[in-house]
């Protein structure tokens, strides 16, 4: 690249961040940065299921948790967590369904994606408008690499046997996402809700494109709970596509049109 | 055909959300240990416990414990896990990985930032696959 790029990557809600910014000195960029992940840690203190007093463990616990416990502007995200986790249920068909895990509510797979959307807002709120953001192996884009339209953001996804190697890589612009999820070989932890058991199939890794990472993040999930890619509620999603790798490394979905395979 | 291992998906890596604040609550029975350092133990009719090895990584011990339905993982507790300095700084040295991890990967592949799993806590992949091992046999 002929301009540079300003890379951090900082660990922050048990996962690594990591950022990429495009045409900003760096002090710059270190500063809003550092401001996305004040406000990272923040949303991991109020949505971490492993600290006693965050506001997932006060609702796990069915205590009272009214607006008051967010900030007066809602920093934390309260009410708009809680609102997307109920979307979620009506658009997965039930195949995601936060209140229905075998430990409690938990809203991980709704806050992870939409963290990384609001670290990518905070960017933008300092000015800068060609950043990336990943976490927990999801990645936002803003804008385009270099601020080159021409170009775009190209993301790779990684192989979900070889963490070293892509499987294929696709060209986010503007807005987009995407959210790749996995599971351990033989052994699927993603159970669906409806029915209380980990679904059939041999999916290894499945990701989402589209433009919200956190939706791309809620049907990632939902969809590796299903166990198939070809489930009815997607239809009515057209703008997010998902790509599927099977234990023989074989790729599937209706993101294959806009990703380049990558050779064996 | 594909090497069967076992990797830690992005998913999974809101489990590694632990480290970060140490052992998660259960309600299941202490497992017992047998000999051989691995317990098990049946919280009910469908699922089974099956406690890990504990390993060793520079940071400090890491031992999990696996909950089967069948031969499906259901969940995973952690049991042991770094001291808080321990942890902070296995954290940290992921932050280093995933960083250079994504500048050799973006030099190398041309692309700009890498979607998927990220990292592997070794300690805890060993944990998991002795559970693994053990519930198989």
């Amino acid at each position: 690249m002929t301009e540079s790029v300003v890379r951090r990557a900082y660990p922050c809600m048990g996962t690594v961040f990591s950022f990429a910014v495009c045409g900003a000195p760096v002090e710059v960029a270190d500063e809003a940065i550092d401001d996305a992940m004040l406000l990272l840690r923040r949303l991991d203190a109020a949505w971490s299921p492993f600290r006693d007093d965050s506001l997932v463990s006060r609702l796990r616990r069915d205590e009272t948790v009214t607006a008051e416990d967010d900030d007066p502007d809602g920093t934390l995200g309260l009410e708009e967590v809680l609102a997307r986790c109920e979307l979620a249920v009506v658009l997965t068909h039930g195949a995601f369904d936060p209140w229905l895990l075998p430990g409690g509510f938990d809203p991980s797979g709704v806050v992870k994606g939409w963290a990384v959307d609001r670290a990518a807002e905070v960017l933008r709120c300092h000015g800068l408008r060609d950043v990336a953001v990943g976490g927990g192996g999801d990645v936002a884009v803003r804008g385009n690499a270099l601020g080159d339209p021409a170009r775009g953001w190209r993301v790779g996804v990684r192989d979900p046997a070889d963490a070293g190697r892509l499987v294929a890589t696709t060209t986010l612009r503007d807005r987009g996402a995407i959210a790749t999820s996995g599971v351990y070989e033989r052994g699927r932890h993603v159970l669906d809700p409806r029915t209380g058991r980990t679904a059939p199939g041999d999916l290894v890794g499945l990701s989402v494109l589209g433009p919200s990472l956190a939706w791309a993040d809620v049907i990632a999930t939902a969809v590796l709970a299903e166990g198939r890619v070809d489930v009815p509620w997607l239809a009515g999603m057209p703008d997010y596509r998902v790509l599927a790798v099977d234990a023989d490394g074989q790729l599937s979905g209706s993101a294959l049109p806009q990703v380049e395979l990558v050779g064996a | 055909m594909r090497r069967a291992v076992v990797t830690l998906s992005a998913t999974v890596a809101g489990v590694v959300g632990m480290f970060a604040y140490g052992p998660a609550t259960t309600s299941t029975p202490p497992p017992t240990v047998s000999a051989d350092g691995v317990g098990t133990t049946s919280s009910d009719d469908a699922t089974e416990t099956v406690e890990g090895q504990s390993y060793g990584t520079r940071w400090g011990d890491v031992q999990v414990a696996v909950t089967f339905s069948g031969n499906e993982i259901v969940a995973v507790q952690a049991l042991q896990l770094p001291s808080d300095d321990g942890h902070s700084q296995m954290l940290g040295r992921m932050a280093d990985q995933v960083l250079s991890a994504e500048v050799v990967q973006a030099q190398s592949a041309d692309v700009d930032m890498v979607s998927g799993a990220t990292f592997t806590s070794q300690g805890y992949l060993q944990s998991v696959q002795s559970a693994i091992d053990a519930h198989r046999s």
